[in-house]
């Protein structure tokens, strides 16, 4: 049976292990979005965020005969740009550029441990994997709905469609889901679902 | 750092989706028992302005465009091109290559022969155990294993077989002793008035016991769980017998409470730690009174009060190594201290570097030192019976 790299984790990880490189590829987009928006969450501008990723990128492709897990590898991405982005603050410091990311810092997030960042984005992303499975109205009705958390008539308000089309279109976006996702994961959507 | 729990972010995810049902309730609840900060992070989770304009701000991110931008870095190094060599020079070039093969042989094997004393050196560093000494009054000692872990120092001690440990005149000199870890031990004991104290790597501890108070002094690290004793006859929390710790710039005074005590010879530093009740703290003419949760630090003449976390403080009793937000030099101290090895640091400023970590103190050194290389920070190199710290340049 052909193994597919997207769907087999164990398959992904041990090709990553043999230094394949469309299996780092795969690990690199998969992870990227979220550390640059942690990156950033930390106050860090986009352009040494986007150095600061490539480096990492680059030292996880050395020594990726170290890993044993995806989780092991995402939990190095993250702990290692939290690191980066200590010692880039701890530079522009030294440069007397404070101020400028002083804003940054007063948000409630910087005081969460890295654990619970970790949670928060990976929940972003598991919430931005789920909708963006969906077709295009369906993917903005369940968005305004579920995100933004606006009621049925405001969403039918939003888009210009019937209160009516709004309840299809929810509708469609869950049976969508549960056509759309493997066996297991249907299973657990099930457990939430309640159909 | 602790696992990332798939099924709470899971569940986190969905939350938004669809309402939970009763299992994924109760296991959101269960996780949100298990830290305050989890609530606060399902009420930022609640902010939908904050979660949308992140959502918005994730998708924008271009791993696409990043990766195209960056594939060449990734790919395997392709193969230079080779020139052809006309003429004699061959004859040359193979004379240099196999002059050069021979040095770089003898190079080779001798060290090979260093790299196998550095690897008999590193699989010989184990993590450290339960031993101490005790030294009597009289100048006797008696070494303490580990079957005597958790052993009540009193005229009744016995060994192993069950013989009385101290003879006639011993107990008598047994109002005051020392007990001393070596590097690489540990060691916890009942005192003769009750007081249970566990002993970190090379500490000393001596006891002695007055009429009117028990005095110890300390060097090194440790946690004490003081027994309230009364003055003989009397009654009354203003007649109990004070204990007294003495260490080389701190003086802390308690009637019967819990507290960890830490004063290395070779840091600067003495730093006492409140759990439970109250203790009276003097340095020179200086005096503070200490809560619970609260820890007093002395450098140098100045004492001050600070809130420290109380499982990064107790970790090493309780078998782990709590590293937060550390700075390596004090790392590295810890675990000089408890694998019995020496550090070598390149330079100077890598002993301010920060690390996040939580082992145990049962592994390997090899494997903490794995875990402080996968920051990518620094690397180290076990040479000549030491281990080296770098700085990671790549």
């Amino acid at each position: 049976m052909k193994r597919d790299l997207h769907t087999d984790e164990q398959f992904l990880m041990e090709q990553f292990k043999r230094g394949e490189t469309a299996a780092f590829e795969i690990i690199f987009k998969r992870n990227y979005p979220a550390l640059c928006l942690f990156l950033q969450k930390m106050g860090v501008d986009t352009f040494p965020a986007e150095e600061m990723l490539n480096d990492l990128f680059l030292k996880l492709w050395d020594k990726c005969a170290d890993f044993d897990s995806l989780e092991g590898i995402r939990g190095f991405l993250y702990i290692s740009s939290k690191n980066a982005a200590l010692n880039h603050f701890d530079k522009l410091k030294r440069l007397q550029k404070r101020e400028e990311h002083y804003l940054a810092q007063q948000d409630q997030w910087t005081s969460f441990p890295v654990q619970q960042q970790i949670i928060y984005l990976e929940t972003l992303k598991t919430i931005e994997q789920v909708i963006g499975q969906l077709p295009d109205q369906c993917q903005q009705v369940m968005q305004l709905m579920f995100i933004e958390g606006l009621t049925p008539q405001e969403v039918a308000d939003q888009l210009n469609i019937a209160r009516g089309t709004v309840y299809n279109q929810k509708a469609r976006g869950l049976s969508f889901l549960k056509e759309k996702l493997s066996p297991e994961q249907f299973l657990f959507l099930l457990l939430f679902f309640d159909f | 750092m602790k696992n990332i729990p798939t099924h709470i972010i899971q569940i986190l995810a969905y939350r938004h989706i669809e309402p939970l049902n009763e299992q994924q309730k109760d296991q959101l609840a269960s996780w949100l028992a298990e830290d305050a900060v989890n609530q606060d992070l399902l009420t930022y989770f609640d902010d939908k302005g904050k979660l949308y304009q992140d959502l918005q701000q994730l998708k924008q991110q271009d791993a696409d465009g990043a990766w195209e931008k960056h594939r060449l870095l990734f790919e395997p190094a392709q193969q230079t091109p080779v020139r052809k060599m006309q003429g004699q020079a061959w004859v040359k070039w193979t004379l240099a290559i196999a002059a050069l093969c021979l040095l770089a042989f003898g190079v080779f094997l001798y060290q090979s022969n260093k790299i196998k004393e550095d690897q008999q050196f590193a699989d010989s560093i184990k993590p450290g155990s339960d031993k101490a000494t005790l030294l009597l009054a009289d100048g006797q000692t008696i070494e303490l294993s580990e079957d005597a872990s958790g052993i009540r120092i009193d005229s009744n001690m016995k060994d192993a077989d069950g013989n009385p440990v101290l003879s006639q005149a011993e107990k008598q000199a047994l109002s005051s002793f020392t007990v001393a870890t070596p590097m690489g031990g540990q060691f916890n004991m009942t005192l003769p008035d009750g007081t249970k104290v566990w002993l970190n790597s090379n500490t000393t501890l001596t006891y002695e016991s007055l009429k009117d108070q028990r005095i110890v002094n300390l060097q090194g690290e440790a946690y004490f769980e003081v027994a309230s004793l009364q003055l003989p006859g009397t009654w009354g929390k203003a007649n109990k017998l004070p204990f007294v710790v003495q260490t080389k710039d701190q003086r802390v005074e308690v009637l019967g409470t819990q507290f960890n005590v830490k004063s290395f010879a070779e840091e600067k530093t003495t730093a006492t730690t409140l759990l439970e009740g109250q203790v009276q703290i003097a340095m020179n003419t200086q005096q503070m009174l200490l809560y619970p949760g609260e820890q007093a630090v002395s450098t140098g003449q100045r004492l001050k009060k600070q809130n420290v976390n109380m499982s990064t403080v107790m970790a090493w009793k309780q078998g782990e190594f709590v590293f937060n937000e550390e700075k390596l030099g004090e790392i590295i101290a810890q675990l000089e201290r408890w694998y019995n090895v020496k550090f070598e640091l390149q330079d100077a400023r890598l002993a301010d570097i920060r690390f996040e970590a939580l082992v145990s103190k049962h592994l390997q050194l090899k494997e903490i030192l794995n875990l402080l290389e996968l920051t990518g920070k620094v690397r180290f190199i076990v040479k000549d019976q030491k281990i080296l710290v770098k700085r990671n340049t790549k």
